[in-house]
């Protein structure tokens, strides 16, 4: 258990290991929460009333007042982290007001992120921190999820982040995850490019010589090329709006936007189906 | 000595005392309550004296669990599984089964492990309630507790459920959901114990000293502290987030606006105006009162070098407002925010940071966690000595003497004067069309004299500075009629050159009202100081705690201010972008976007204090040199538009 508590504490410190991950926040959080307030705008009304109510504690229906929603931007969204690792993606959306399962299949990485949401109430306080209440870890893996088909067509949003070049059937995962999705929901990949130029950087340099990540974090034939997501996006019926690369720079250590996608890339797509049972 | 008090209670019996003696029970179960505890204006309860009436009883069927840790646990017989009855020879609750052939029974056996939802806890406040206050007249000593609570008190009770199939309701996904199950305990476990608590075990016994947590803490309760309390609680992005600031001086009380203005006065830039404007403070200086600046004058002791700004578009350049006034406007308003708590007549004893919070200690031995420590407590900063950041500091040998003082001729007054003598600039702000404030920054011998000598004799000194030749230099003159000619030469010959050079305004020059009489004097030393960092972690510094300067230009607080702007900024953005509040990128923009703009200022205002100020060595070998370099430039940024107009955004910023 003191094991996973250190562990769990080294996901969270923002200059550990996991440095270049709390820095892609910055770029990665701020392209969700605006897609997603979009997306929340363009539903038709009574779609989107129907996500802005709620049942407050005297079991009245309500809707989100404006104030609110400029607090907590994503309020009444259902967004699912796939992948969650100690949840440093998932917390941030969870604290704009998204409703955000995490799932990841290990279960160390999920121990890590629900001790991290203990120490974090026992340090603050449960009542100081309440949007961990709209935080969910779960220990299961996406072909979990669709055995349940109640699961279909719940969430607003997948994100998927560092996760697709660890995957062995790409193909498979997508179509699956997908099902996940609403009709009109939006989809956020961020993953690294099959090129040379990644091979170079991220597992010859990152891996070999500055050690940034342990030795066979990465295996390149694994890695996806911008091309072939997208076209196993559209075979399920979810099309690319989005697609730009990312650039860490070593120095300053911050993440910028950039058109150069032969490294990191970030990718999002909506789904429509066009034929709804 | 004794007195009898009659009661009235509710008892709940639990199951396992059914097969005793019920009139036992009820006494243990009274005994247990109320035997050796002081009740509310009754005083303190021995013993049951006797049962007078026992009621009509109910029965609340249901099952308690336990999780070896927690008993008190409790699923009501309508949160069972359906369809579910007693058994009353085994006393047992069976679940009637239905497989589809036949109805089997299960029994939920003694002892079984059973898993359940939490569906509701109960947390009930176990200090003993007093009698209702109309029983204050009985007379007889008798009075009678109607306590209408159904069950006995327990401080924490779970309410679970079974009645769901599977318990899929979480997240309507069968697998996961047997394992939630036993997630949903272990947090119950967690709700259970209050663990921010401090174990403060130097009194005898333990007393348990909850440690609050504020999200962000603003140490210091000046003009820039209460204004950044301010800007962040009235602010609807940071209603969540719960604010503190501590003030070492007690709460103020009302201003109560003194006839005659307070010594220390701010000139407030236009960028501080709308700060204060979007705070709500502004309308109650506008209530009260504030000087208006329309023209500002500055020349040199030494030439006739001048230069002169004007409000083109009829906005001021700047606002003279005593400091009583601003901080009384920030002050009131700070207690219209229910997120934001002030600690008056306290202070931070000490603290500890680390990467996740920082810890305070109070002077009345509170402990205070936060995420975001905002230090604005002056030039003397506990929070960044103990921080230990490194600061460039010297004291000027210079001291300021402020005092309000009466104009000989009543009218309008909307012009700041300010002169550079060999001794210090001294300046006059108008506050009204009777009164001005002076700020004299004058060598420390000289200093000592002028605040020992005597009121009249101060205000001739007043009006001798204004006008009095300074430094005699020829020289000086001489490059003023040399630059002048040059600057209308171009004028002429340079296209577009009306658009560029100003006239050369030949009419007399304009002098600073005489003074009457002055108001008591007050003096404060001047220092530079300048701090390499601005934030630490989890720690953000503003105001004078990181930048003080020589207050020849006003810019003091005013870049303070900016401090607090920039800082609401980053701090929004933080917010927004879901990231822990304090973290460091955003720290780290703050000090970026600050000293970006703060240092060149204050080295400008250093240099030119410096430019002015006569040196005790070199003699007329150093003067000249410099009185022809401040000449020229004086001259040349007054007519030279284009560098005229930088210098008055640079002043009203």
């Amino acid at each position: 258990m003191r094991q996973f508590r250190m562990m769990s504490e080294s996901w969270w410190i923002e200059h550990g290991e996991y440095e270049p991950l709390h820095q892609l926040n910055l770029l990665r959080v701020p392209l969700v929460r605006d897609v997603m307030i979009n997306y929340r705008e363009s539903l038709p009304q009574n779609e989107r009333d129907n996500i802005l109510t709620y049942t407050n504690e005297k079991k009245e229906k309500k809707l989100y007042t404006k104030e609110e929603l400029e607090r907590e931007p994503l309020l009444g969204l259902n967004i699912i982290d796939i992948g969650c690792g100690g949840g440093l993606f998932s917390e941030p959306l969870a604290r704009l007001g998204a409703q955000v399962t995490s799932i990841d299949a290990c279960k160390e990485n999920i121990i890590a992120a629900q001790m991290r949401v203990q120490s974090q109430q026992e340090k603050l306080g449960v009542e100081n921190c309440k949007f961990y209440d709209r935080l969910r870890y779960i220990n299961c893996t996406v072909e979990d999820l669709v055995a349940v088909e109640e699961n279909f067509n719940y969430f607003d949003a997948i994100v998927c982040s560092e996760v697709v070049e660890h995957v062995n059937n790409l193909n498979e995962f997508i179509s699956n995850s997908v099902k996940l999705l609403k009709n009109q929901g939006f989809a956020f990949y961020t993953t690294i490019n099959r090129t040379p130029d990644s091979y170079l950087s991220t597992i010859f340099a990152a891996e070999n010589i500055l050690r940034l990540v342990p030795k066979g974090t990465h295996s390149w034939e694994k890695f996806v090329k911008p091309e072939e997501l997208k076209e196993i996006l559209a075979k399920n019926e979810v099309s690319t709006k989005f697609e730009m690369g990312m650039m860490y720079n070593l120095l300053t250590k911050n993440w910028c936007w950039t058109e150069y996608k032969r490294n990191n890339y970030a990718l999002y797509a909506q789904k429509f189906q066009t034929n709804i049972k | 000595m004794y007195i009898l008090a009659e009661m009235k209670d509710v008892v709940h019996v639990k199951p396992w005392y059914f097969d005793q003696d019920l009139l036992n029970v009820i006494e243990d179960e009274l005994n247990k309550k109320f035997a050796n505890k002081i009740i509310y204006q009754l005083g303190l309860c021995v013993a049951l004296f006797d049962i007078k009436d026992i009621g009509d009883s109910s029965v609340l069927p249901g099952v308690y669990v336990s999780l070896s840790f927690f008993d008190d646990i409790f699923i009501p017989a309508s949160n069972l599984q359906k369809p579910s009855r007693f058994d009353e020879k085994e006393q047992l609750f069976i679940w009637q089964y239905d497989t589809g052939e036949s109805v089997h029974d299960l029994y939920i056996d003694i002892g079984e492990e059973i898993r359940f939802r939490v569906v509701n806890e109960i947390f009930v406040d176990t200090t003993p309630t007093g009698p209702p206050k109309k029983n204050d007249s009985n007379i007889l000593g008798t009075s009678s507790v109607a306590q209408s609570k159904e069950e006995t008190k327990c401080p924490y009770t779970i309410i679970g459920s079974i009645n769901e199939p599977a318990m899929i309701t979480l997240l309507r996904c069968k697998v996961i959901n047997h394992r939630n199950v036993t997630k949903v305990l272990t947090c119950s476990k967690y709700n259970f114990t209050t663990s921010n608590c401090v174990r403060n075990e130097s009194e005898g016994e333990s007393v348990i000293k909850k440690s609050d947590y504020y999200d962000i803490v603003v140490c210091g309760g000046g003009m820039v502290g209460a204004a950044m309390t301010l800007a962040l609680g009235q602010d609807n992005i940071f209603k969540n987030l719960k604010i503190a600031m501590i003030d070492t001086a007690p709460e103020k009380k009302d201003y109560d606006s003194p006839e005659i203005h307070n010594y220390r006065v701010c000139a407030l830039s236009p960028s501080t105006i709308e700060l204060l404007k979007r705070v709500g403070s502004w309308d109650f200086i506008t209530q009260h009162r504030h000087g208006d600046v329309h023209n500002m004058h500055v020349w040199d002791g030494s030439s006739d070098a001048f230069i002169s700004f004007k409000n083109e578009e009829g906005s001021n350049l700047a606002w003279i407002v005593e400091n009583d006034l601003i901080l009384a406007s920030l002050n009131r308003n700070l207690s219209n925010f229910d997120n934001v708590k002030v600690f008056y007549s306290n202070k931070i004893q000490s603290f500890d940071q680390n990467e996740q919070s920082v810890d305070l200690k109070l002077k009345d031995d509170c402990s205070i966690r936060t995420k975001l420590l905002i230090g604005s407590d002056g030039g003397e900063s506990f929070i960044r000595k103990q921080a230990n950041l490194d600061v460039t500091k010297w004291d000027y040998d210079q001291t300021a003497i402020v005092s309000t003082l009466k104009l000989a001729n009543k009218g309008p007054n909307f012009t700041a004067w300010q002169r550079f003598l060999s001794t210090g600039p001294i300046a006059l702000l108008p506050l009204n069309d009777e009164y001005s404030s002076l700020v004299w920054s004058i060598k420390k011998n000289l200093a000592k004299e002028l605040l020992s000598i005597s009121d009249s004799e101060f205000v001739h000194r007043v009006n001798e500075a204004f006008v009095k030749e300074d430094f005699k230099s020829d020289l000086g003159t001489g490059i003023e009629n040399l630059v002048q000619n040059g600057l209308d030469l171009m004028r002429n010959v340079l296209p577009n050159g009306n658009n560029l050079i100003s006239d050369h305004e030949t009419t007399v020059r304009l002098l600073p009202p005489k003074i009457e009489s002055c108001g008591p004097r007050g003096s404060f030393p001047l220092s530079f100081l300048h701090s390499s960092n601005y934030v630490t972690k989890r720690l953000a510094l503003i105001g004078d705690s990181v930048h003080k300067i020589h207050p020849l230009a006003g810019q003091g607080v005013n870049l303070g201010f900016g401090d607090v702007i920039s800082l609401h900024e980053c701090l929004r953005e933080n917010v927004l972008s879901g990231t822990e509040i304090g973290s460091w990128h955003f720290l780290k923009q703050y000090e970026a976007r600050r000293q970006r703009e703060v240092f060149p200022k204050m080295v400008g205002i250093d240099a030119l204090n410096k430019l002015y100020t006569d040196y005790d060595y070199g003699g007329a070998f150093i003067k000249t040199p410099l009185v022809a370099l401040r000449t020229i430039g004086l001259t040349i940024s007054n007519r030279v538009l284009p560098l005229k107009n930088i210098f008055a955004q640079q002043a009203m910023k």
